[in-house]
């Protein structure tokens, strides 16, 4: 215990500051957020060293006018913990709705000179006692100097890093740091002409984090020491706060979507630069949550289970997706909101979104799943060269199940690789289509990827064998819906129980409303009972 | 694939706000009449001289809106109009280069042969002992050549806007559109055959 006195003193003494003549004592045990605990209890005051009828080491410290801590630059002093709270930079946090926060600081580089410094003085002094490196990390004191404090003004709960979604880091800045670091230059002369002359492959930055603690490494303690004061001076400025980020993991909302329009693609298309269509399933859907929660569509990405083509309808239960919220201030999406965002989306009509929910990261592999390995339905209507004859509708229908050669479909080759892929048709049922003797109405359930399209055409022999082929003429095809992705995800929201919500408004209610005429409208309606009006003629 | 024709058609209309069902009778309402799909999506442009090659060679290019091209014989070509038997199709151009060893991967067609306007895909050997080469008419790369003109060569003849394409190309963007409008048009091309 003598030797732990006597360090502690002495290093209050040449002008650590509490914390960090705490952290020398190396005891892995000592709760930081309470070092005056461990002090009383080890009496540690009644041994306090006196000097001028005053003593150095005073239970109420903040009276006394203290210096910049000789190491950690006052960053375990209250002066840098006041600067914190008060900085109009940590307001951001405050937005966020998380209950819970971590939190981690960028030091100035000057630190790890100072700490050396201090390494190079605690093994000459007191060589028994210190070992080097088991002095307990500045960063982790840090923290539990701070998250008190930090919660209590945050009204945030500090929570243990690795399990924490909402990080606070804090930049420190240095005034001094570059007038200090300069002394690594005659240290490490060699090193340090190389990277002044090699700006570009440093990336103009002469000291850096990393650069720094190379050229400590490579110095030895009597190099240092000619270069460098041991132990080091009293700083006479104290860390500034240089700025504060936050960041929160991304949260997921998942749904389905069903599309009405044919002239409407999933994303924005843009070719040369130029957005060509007015809006798209993911601008709809971003644009609504942005006018019900506020979050920028530069923070939400979209993805799905697949694609249709923009010619091509999605009906009945939709296609699962997925929107990942990047930084998300608002977290809490209450069942109403969700609610409200598929309204607003459902409003114009093009495409609908159910079952809005928030999912778990680790639901979304699903999603992929689907896109790769569940079957698909559709309806499709196809033209054919000629009358169509029951014969040929025949043909198709006692086929059962087609394994298909599928040669990447030109209409795609400029953006997919070229290959040649295996695909089932699981299922076909075709059907004449009343006053309209050239066409078939076809339904068919395929293995996921299989480009539905140029099965009915054939794309000039490239996808073998194909409708055309099975019936024995050309044929091409003018309408695709999708009528089914046969993916469970994500769970069904019970529309009908609002429990969850503190008032069921009138709003609900028209909700509930518009998804059950929706489902209704797109499982009655095929294709072709739309086009009986359409009087397709032969030419 | 659809897009094709009914973004034309609709270009300027603003996005159906009416009744979800409305709007597909429209879309299908555009389309009456039957078209091949070599009609829909493809705008078909001939070549008949190539610098450097003193006759006529009578094929014609299909350039689909993403711009990849599908080569094939003209009405006027000799094969298409005298009727010719195809007795085998060659693909192998030179000592050295088979067309058949193509071989393209990824995106971006890597490793795909270069082509020059005039360099030869393949020759068409008739029963009557006439031999006529097939240019490229594009310059690029050249991505797929029709294998099923190897064991059924009069393909070429039977559906020669359809099944019996000799290849697929992907022409040099930059010059995409000089290379379509150094082209005739139909009628331009019929014209030409009458005088
Ligand atoms: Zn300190």
């Amino acid at each position: 215990m003598e030797e732990e006195f006597k360090l502690f003193n002495d290093l209050l003494n040449i002008g650590c500051c509490k914390l960090c003549a705490v952290r020398y004592l190396c005891k892995k045990h000592i709760d930081f957020s309470n070092v005056e605990e461990y002090l009383f209890e080890n009496r540690f005051h009644e041994n306090a060293v006196k000097t001028d009828d005053e003593t150095i080491y005073n239970m109420d410290y903040k009276k006394i006018k203290t210096n910049p801590c000789i190491v950690c630059l006052g960053l375990l002093q209250e002066e840098s913990l006041t600067q914190i709270i008060q900085s109009d930079k940590l307001e951001k946090a405050k937005q966020y709705d998380s209950e819970v926060f971590t939190c981690s600081i960028s030091m100035p580089a000057a630190i790890l000179l100072r700490e050396r410094s201090m390494q190079i003085y605690l093994k000459s002094q007191f060589p028994t006692f210190y070992k080097e490196n088991t002095e307990i990390p500045l960063n982790r004191v840090w923290k539990v100097f701070v998250k008190n404090e930090l919660g209590r003004y945050l009204q945030k709960e500090f929570e243990n890093s690795d399990t924490c979604n909402f990080s606070i880091n804090v930049a420190m800045s240095y005034a001094l740091d570059i007038e200090e670091l300069d002394h690594l230059r005659k240290m490490q002369p060699k090193m340090y002409l190389e990277r002044a002359t090699q700006r570009r492959k440093y990336n103009c930055e002469l000291f850096s984090r990393k650069g720094v603690i190379t050229a400590l490494s490579n110095t030895p303690s009597n190099n240092f020491m000619t270069n460098y004061p041991v132990p080091p001076e009293i700083p006479s400025e104290f860390l500034q706060v240089k700025d504060i980020e936050c960041k929160h993991n991304s949260i997921f909302f998942a749904g389905r979507y069903t599309k009405y329009s044919r002239d409407l693609s999933q994303s924005p298309w843009i070719i040369d630069g130029v957005k060509t269509m007015e809006t798209s399933v993911q601008e709809i859907i971003f644009d609504s949550i942005k006018n019900v929660l506020g979050i920028s569509e530069n923070n939400l990405k979209f993805s799905s289970s697949g694609r249709e083509d923009c010619d091509v309808r999605c009906l009945g239960k939709g296609r699962p997706f997925y929107i990942e919220v990047l930084d998300p201030v608002k977290t809490q999406i209450s069942f109403k909101e969700f609610r409200e965002i598929e309204k607003e989306v459902n409003k114009a009509a093009l495409i609908g979104v159910f079952h809005l929910q928030n999912v778990d990261r680790s639901e979304l592999t699903k999603v992929k799943e689907g896109e790769e390995e569940k079957t698909k339905d559709y309806n499709a209507l196809c033209l054919s060269r000629d009358p169509v004859t029951q014969e040929q509708l025949d043909k198709i229908n006692v086929c059962g199940k087609v394994e298909i050669l599928q040669k990447t479909p030109i209409r795609v080759l400029h953006r997919r690789p070229l290959a040649i892929r295996n695909k089932t048709i699981y299922e076909m049922k075709a059907k004449a289509v009343e006053g309209e003797p050239n066409l078939i109405d076809l339904h068919l359930n395929t293995q996921a990827g299989t480009y539905v399209k140029e099965f009915v055409h054939g794309d000039f022999g490239r996808t073998t064998p194909n409708i055309g082929e099975i019936i024995g003429t050309e044929v091409d095809i003018i309408a695709l819906d999708v009528t089914a992705i046969n993916l469970d995800w994500p769970r069904e929201i019970e529309y009908g129980s609002n429990d969850h919500t503190t008032s069921s408004d009138n709003n609900d209610i028209s909700c509930r409303l518009i998804f059950s005429t929706l489902v209704a409208a797109t499982s009655c309606y095929t294709i072709w009972e739309v086009t009986a009006a359409a009087r397709i003629t032969k030419c | 694939m659809l897009l094709c024709t009914t973004k034309q058609l609709d270009l300027n209309k603003p996005l159906p706000q009416r009744n979800i069902l409305e709007s597909i009778a429209d879309k299908i309402n555009d389309k009456k009449i039957f078209l091949s799909v070599h009609e829909r999506y493809y705008e078909h442009k001939y070549c008949v001289a190539l610098p450097g090659i003193s006759q006529d060679i009578h094929q014609k290019v299909g350039f689909h809106t993403n711009r990849v091209c599908l080569l094939s014989l003209a009405e006027n070509h000799p094969i298409r109009k005298e009727d010719k038997n195809i007795s085998r199709i060659n693909f192998k151009v030179s000592e050295t280069l088979d067309r058949l060893q193509n071989k393209v991967s990824g995106k971006s067609k890597r490793g795909a042969q270069k082509l020059h306007k005039s360099s030869i895909i393949c020759y068409i050997e008739c029963s009557d002992d006439t031999n006529y080469p097939v240019y490229s008419c594009v310059e690029g790369k050249l991505v797929e050549i029709n294998d099923k003109l190897i064991t059924n060569p009069n393909l070429l003849k039977a559906k020669p806007d359809s099944d019996g394409y000799i290849a697929l190309l992907l022409p040099v963007l930059s010059m995409y559109e000089d290379l379509k409008s150094s082209m005739l048009t139909k009628e331009q091309y019929f014209c030409l055959g009458s005088i």
